[in-house]
């Protein structure tokens, strides 16, 4: 075995939460490396800096990094969401719970037991996600949906732990990026400090542009995803999350925050880097793929992301094995984010990607959630959104139809709060 | 049934009562009672070939779920434990490894096991091979075995177990509990196939004794005939025996000796493939695969004859078959199930489990009378992505060896492999990693043990293996292995643990 040496330097250019996130956890795999982390201002486009919402991984994350669950709730008033509120267009509503992946009873899956419910006994069946909620794994410590919290306090939070952690902070205004035409040489800030490092972490959200210096090409999704813009951000009445889908807009309101979403041309458009590793730089999170969204799901994946890299960080002179594995990774992973954007976001009438066609068309015909491999969003979390947001499957699982009447009744009478249903 | 109302029972008509057959009706009858007429022909005066004695840890649910209690089903079959298969000779003559069910060691802070022991092996301070770090491993090579203890700590329950069991006393088995669950059973030969004018699906099949079984789908379990999928809808085959160029295997079924019983399967690398060595309670199956370009039929006969360790029970049988898989197992309304579908050889025991798949991808994907062709496609892709990932996997075995001792193994180790198995080969090669996917059958722990033990040795590994002082790694790993021993010297022997748990047939 020849085994070379490590990597000594690292620097991540950030504007926010993710650089940080970035920045401990490489800290934390390389004791021995020199991190520094350039913060360039944000300039207001980034969602993840705006919006505190994350998916339960978030937790998980703070015990690799070593961050205490009681500090990040005092100090950011995080919240965790079990359930959310739809109110669509039409003035119909909804209500989702959610579990990390999808529940069967003796074989058979639990949203096919209760369709036959639905079928059998029409308004007297409670709505779906109180099914889930009786459910443990829908009450979990850490939240079906995740947790809602201070996205300033949090970047705060992260700042001081970066510091502790002898994390090397540079504030600049703008930089340079010097490049050989394939990888970068040399970050110059403004103020005249030059960094050069064995890899380049580039988490500067939507104004990213190391990769693009390095001449990789961005895929444009706008065929599939609108352009959109968050306003009127303001503290959230405390209260259960709710989104209402307004013609031109759609109101998500938290414990935390309410925000608006919105079409807006000027926006940066949705899409993605063609490669996120390429030489010696990384894209992470929204430098990588920029997408709306309307659940904890963006900061999620800024957090995959950053896993996936630590799990595959490469020796300094590695042959680029491990970067195609990356690649090939995160591609699948923004996939199936452009889907989830599009399935949440996108109108009726809009271009849909063939990949969520066929999910949809699967769904309807017989309730199948058809997920592909290393989809980050959990099998759980399509089922329940497509239950909240789709009409129900035409047919009912033969699986289901088997089953005695006495599991059917059994199963859903652990269903304690019977509501109006959203069944036929 | 759809959300408005109830429809008739699929007419279900399985031509072919062996392993696959049976294990279809089995498992439809059970699922989907009301839901699903089942018929089944097949007739006496064909042989079963009795895919896979030795299977893998996923038969346990499929057991399970039929509510077949394992007990009986060991006693039934005669059945042994199964830990993991030892492979001997294949990365070079005289090296030897077993590819556990389980994992080694545990991981890390979020760094796989193997990472710490490849740096430890590249420092020189660990010498005890990796295998010494595996609970199934060791308890195999101990001839151990307990299944794991429900609410066990992390190395109690690092492993999943699986069955070698005699094939010819499973379907019987299966007949059984399938007709006691209403599956009608049709003795005869079918001598014509009807067929819808229109749409070209299979309407009804004739027999010799004058039954005509109507259906509206039709599972072809007639084995490597491919009576309907291959002879009647002409499905393409996808040939792959340029990777796997074993087409035969001389089976020869020999007495047990006297001892402890291997909870193990053994592959022992031959000059033209390889030979099975499979314990069961009351004898042992033998057999060798191999390719007719290197070796003749008689030849492989005679080096079975030669190899066996037991009194021989019966002349050696020779089966043909080729590598590959209809490129659609559903084709129109007829599923192949088994080896109509295709046949991959026994190198890891994965011909009942594609069965089994098989099975529950179409219990998934149960149609209505009216087949939607969205089922079926997603089944083909499900079933491609099965076959194409296993392929990958037995190819490895073949291609990574240092034997230059015959032409066979000259053929393999320098042959053209697929892509999408050098793209892994590359990244194990330069990082000690595994590319990783989440469906399929054989995971990171798989790749790692066959990596190793046949001498692909990175030539790095994960630097974050690096952190901890040497002497803190060192100590895990005596404290791993130390661990280990002890918990397999509280273990029963294998052959005491079956009679302690009912699951003993033999007087």
């Amino acid at each position: 075995m020849m085994v070379s040496g490590q990597l000594a330097s690292v620097v991540v250019v950030g504007d926010g939460i993710v650089g940080l996130m970035a920045s401990i956890t490489l800290r934390r795999a390389l004791p021995n490396a020199a991190i520094r982390l350039v913060m360039v201002p944000d300039s207001g486009v980034s969602w993840l800096n705006q919006l505190g919402a994350c998916g339960p991984n978030l937790h998980r994350f703070h015990r690799q990094i070593g961050l205490s669950a009681k500090v990040f709730v005092q100090r950011t008033r995080a919240d965790l969401v079990y359930l959310r509120h739809y109110l669509r267009a039409d003035g119909t509503r909804v209500r989702e719970a959610c579990t990390p992946t999808v529940n069967f009873v003796e074989g058979v899956p639990l949203h096919h037991i209760w369709m036959r419910h639905c079928a059998q006994t029409g308004a007297q069946t409670p709505d779906f996600a109180s099914v889930l909620l009786a459910l443990q794994e829908a009450r979990g410590e850490e939240g079906g949906f995740g947790v809602r919290f201070d996205a300033a306090a949090y970047q705060a939070l992260l700042t001081e732990m970066a510091r502790a952690l002898q994390v090397e902070v540079i504030a600049a205004d703008d930089i340079t990026v010097t490049t050989d035409g394939a990888a970068v040489e040399a970050i110059t800030t403004d103020s005249g400090f030059s960094l050069s490092a064995d890899l380049y972490v580039d988490a500067a959200g939507p104004q990213s542009r190391l990769l693009s210096e390095c001449g990789v090409a961005r895929e444009d999704w706008s065929c599939y995803l609108p352009a959109m813009a968050l306003k009127n951000i303001a503290e959230g009445p405390k209260g259960e999350e709710s989104l209402t889908y307004e013609p031109n807009a759609v109101v998500w309101q938290t414990g935390a925050w309410t925000a608006r979403l919105q079409p807006d041309p000027n926006a940066p458009a949705p899409g993605r880097i063609m490669q996120p590793w390429r030489g010696n730089v990384v894209a992470l999170g929204e430098a990588a793929m920029n997408i709306p969204f309307t659940d904890g799901i963006g900061l999620s994946h800024a957090i995959d992301d950053i896993l996936r890299l630590i799990a595959l960080l490469p020796r300094p002179d590695a042959a680029g094995d491990e970067q195609a594995e990356y690649n090939r990774r995160t591609q699948i992973a923004q996939d199936a984010m452009r889907d989830w954007s599009s399935l949440n976001i996108a109108k009726d009438d809009a271009e849909r990607p063939d990949t969520l066609t066929a999910q949809l068309a699967a769904f309807a015909a017989r309730g199948r959630v058809a997920t592909t491999e290393l989809d980050p969003i959990p099998t759980g979390a399509w089922l329940s959104r497509l239950m909240a947001l789709r009409p129900m499957p035409r047919r009912i699982d033969p699986t289901a139809l088997a089953l005695p009447d006495s599991v059917i009744q059994s199963t859903m009478q652990r269903a304690q709060r019977p509501v109006s249903p959203n069944c036929m | 049934m759809t959300a408005g109302g109830q429809s008739e029972p699929v007419r279900v008509v399985i031509l072919g009562g062996g392993t696959a057959g049976w294990m279809t009706a089995a498992a439809l009858a059970r699922l989907l009672p009301g839901q699903a007429e089942i018929a089944l022909v097949e007739s006496e005066e064909i042989g079963i070939v009795g895919v896979g004695e030795a299977t893998l840890p996923h038969l346990r649910d499929f057991i399970r779920r039929l509510g077949i209690d394992e007990a009986e089903f060991m006693r039934t079959t005669s059945a042994t434990f199964k830990l993991g298969i030892d492979f001997v000779d294949f990365g070079a003559i005289g090296e030897h490894y077993i590819h556990p069910f389980g994992a080694y060691g545990t991981d890390i802070a979020g760094v796989g096991f193997h990472h710490y022991w490849l740096r430890m092996q590249a420092a020189g301070t660990q010498t005890a091979p990796i295998s010494d770090y595996s609970l199934p491993i060791v308890a195999a090579q101990a001839k151990r075995f307990a299944p794991v203890p429900e609410g066990g700590d992390a190395l109690e329950t690092s492993y999943g177990y699986a069955y070698q069991f005699d094939a010819t006393k499973m379907a019987p088995m299966l007949r059984r509990f399938a007709e006691s669950h209403g599956v009608r059973r049709y003795e005869g030969k079918v001598t014509h196939v009807e067929r819808d004018g229109n749409s070209g699906d299979i309407a009804a099949l004739h027999t010799d004794r004058g039954d005509v079984l109507a259906g509206d789908l039709f599972i072809d379990c007639s084995g490597f005939r491919a009576f309907l999928i291959g002879e009647t809808l002409k499905s393409p085959w996808e040939d792959w025996s340029e990777w796997l160029p074993c087409d035969r295997a001389a089976a020869l079924p020999c007495t047990a000796l006297d001892g402890p019983i291997e909870p193990y399967t053994r592959a022992t690398a031959m000059p033209a493939g390889w030979r099975w060595r499979i314990p069961l309670q009351h004898r042992v199956g033998n057999g060798y695969v191999f390719s007719s370009n290197h070796l003749s039929e008689d030849e492989a006969c005679g080096a079975i004859l030669g190899a066996v360790e037991g009194e021989p029970l019966a002349d050696p049988r020779v089966l043909k078959f080729r590598a590959g898989r209809r490129t659609k197992s559903w084709d129109k309304n007829v599923v192949a199930i088994g080896l109509a579908s295709g046949f991959l050889e026994p190198l890891e025991s994965t011909s009942i489990h594609l069965v089994q798949q098989a099975v529950t991808r179409l219990v998934e994907l149960f149609p209505e009378r009216r087949i939607d062709p969205a089922d079926r496609d997603t089944f083909n892709t499900l079933v491609d992505a099965e076959y194409d990932r296993i392929r990958d996997f037995l190819i490895l075995h073949y291609h990574a060896t240092r034997r230059t001792d015959s032409d066979f193994w000259n053929h393999v180790r320098t042959m053209r492999i697929p892509e999408t198995l050098s793209r892994k080969m590359d990244l194990w090669r330069s990082s000690a990693r595994v590319e990783l996917y989440t469906q399929g059958l054989f995971l990171e722990a798989s790749w790692v043990a066959v990596y190793l033990g046949q001498g692909i040795v990175p030539s790095s590994y994960d630097q974050r293996a690096d952190t901890p002082p040497p002497e803190k790694v060192g100590q895990a790993l005596d404290d791993l292995d130390a661990a280990i021993r002890a918990r397999v010297a509280a273990l029963p022997d294998h052959a005491a643990y079956l009679r302690q748990m009912g699951g003993w047939a033999v007087q």
